[in-house]
């Protein structure tokens, strides 16, 4: 029998059931323009992902030199403190 | 011919309308993913919040993988999650199972009325969640084990245990219901249904 006049392969039933039409002329296109508003909206605001991120970055280190900074400044009044209350026992025992 | 993942590092570096080109090259297929599980209606409305979602999150892709679409079927996953679970919370109890709102019964609402459609679709409904997904993904949207996956952001071992599983039931569930019909001499057309699943 020629191939053509072969009986077709029944397709995969599963295949068969997830069949669906193409979407609706214009379907598409309007959910191109829901993602050409926020592509357009980051090309103006000149702010990528990727200098989002950066700046994440900047800012998460700017943040952990303040905190450091804050404190290094209460480790060294505590340390002044204890200076203080030794030297004034030492007064107190002389 | 660049690669998605070319094409999304582009977007990632400040080329944003290169994301553009991804998208058209999977809007159909995404469409189809979405219509397959919520109805075309569906389909059309949750389409573009794919696609702003998806830029949203372009950084995160790894450029490595030529392909996107297990990625932003995993997105349109995720976004069919919220579309139910905002049915479900819209719906009056009665209709709502307790959040429960298997997405699967619209499903097979819309099939056609064939008998074996409907006995594949009891069954294919009757199998554990994580299994159909995987089932689906491979069945409907071409996918590999190890694609289907990268969607479910399960390990790939995984993936191929549950289809293995999957297709087995539904093997089973078709041999008999097979058996039964051909007892009946009624519904010709499920003979030989249960070796066609691949």
């Amino acid at each position: 029998m020629p191939a053509e006049h072969a009986e077709p392969e029944h397709p995969d039933p599963l295949s068969v059931l997830g069949q669906v039409d193409p979407p609706a002329p214009g379907v598409l296109d309007n959910a191109r323009e829901a993602l050409w508003a926020v592509v357009a909206a980051e090309m103006l605001s000149d702010n990528s992902p990727r200098e989002q991120a950066a700046n994440d970055v900047r800012e998460q280190a700017a943040n952990d030199v303040r905190e450091q900074a804050a404190n290094d400044v209460r480790e060294q009044a505590a340390n002044e403190v204890r200076k203080q209350t030794m030297r004034r026992r030492k007064e107190a025992d002389s | 011919m660049e690669t998605d993942g070319a094409l999304i590092e582009w977007s990632v570096r400040g080329r944003a309308d290169a994301f553009v080109e991804v998208v058209r090259r999977h809007e159909v297929a995404v469409h189809g993913f979405l219509a397959r599980r919520a109805g075309h209606q569906a389909a059309d409305d949750l389409l573009g919040e794919v696609w702003v979602r998806a830029f949203a999150a372009r950084a995160g892709f790894q450029p490595g993988y030529a392909d996107a679409r297990p990625w932003l079927y995993g997105i349109a996953r995720n976004v069919l999650r919220a579309h139910w679970r905002a049915a479900a919370s819209a719906d009056p109890p009665s209709t709502a199972s307790e959040g429960q709102n298997d997405p699967w019964d619209d499903v097979v609402e819309r099939l056609d009325s064939a008998a074996w459609a409907r006995a594949l679709a009891d069954a294919v409904r009757a199998l554990p969640a994580g299994e159909r997904d995987v089932l689906l993904l491979v069945a409907w949207e071409q996918l590999t084990p190890a694609e289907a996956a990268a969607v479910l952001g399960v390990p790939a071992g995984t993936a191929r245990s549950r289809l293995h599983r999957a297709r087995a039931t539904l093997r089973l569930a078709l041999a008999k219901n097979k058996h039964e019909r051909e007892e009946d001499r009624c519904q010709p057309n499920t003979r030989n249904l249960s070796t066609r699943i691949h």
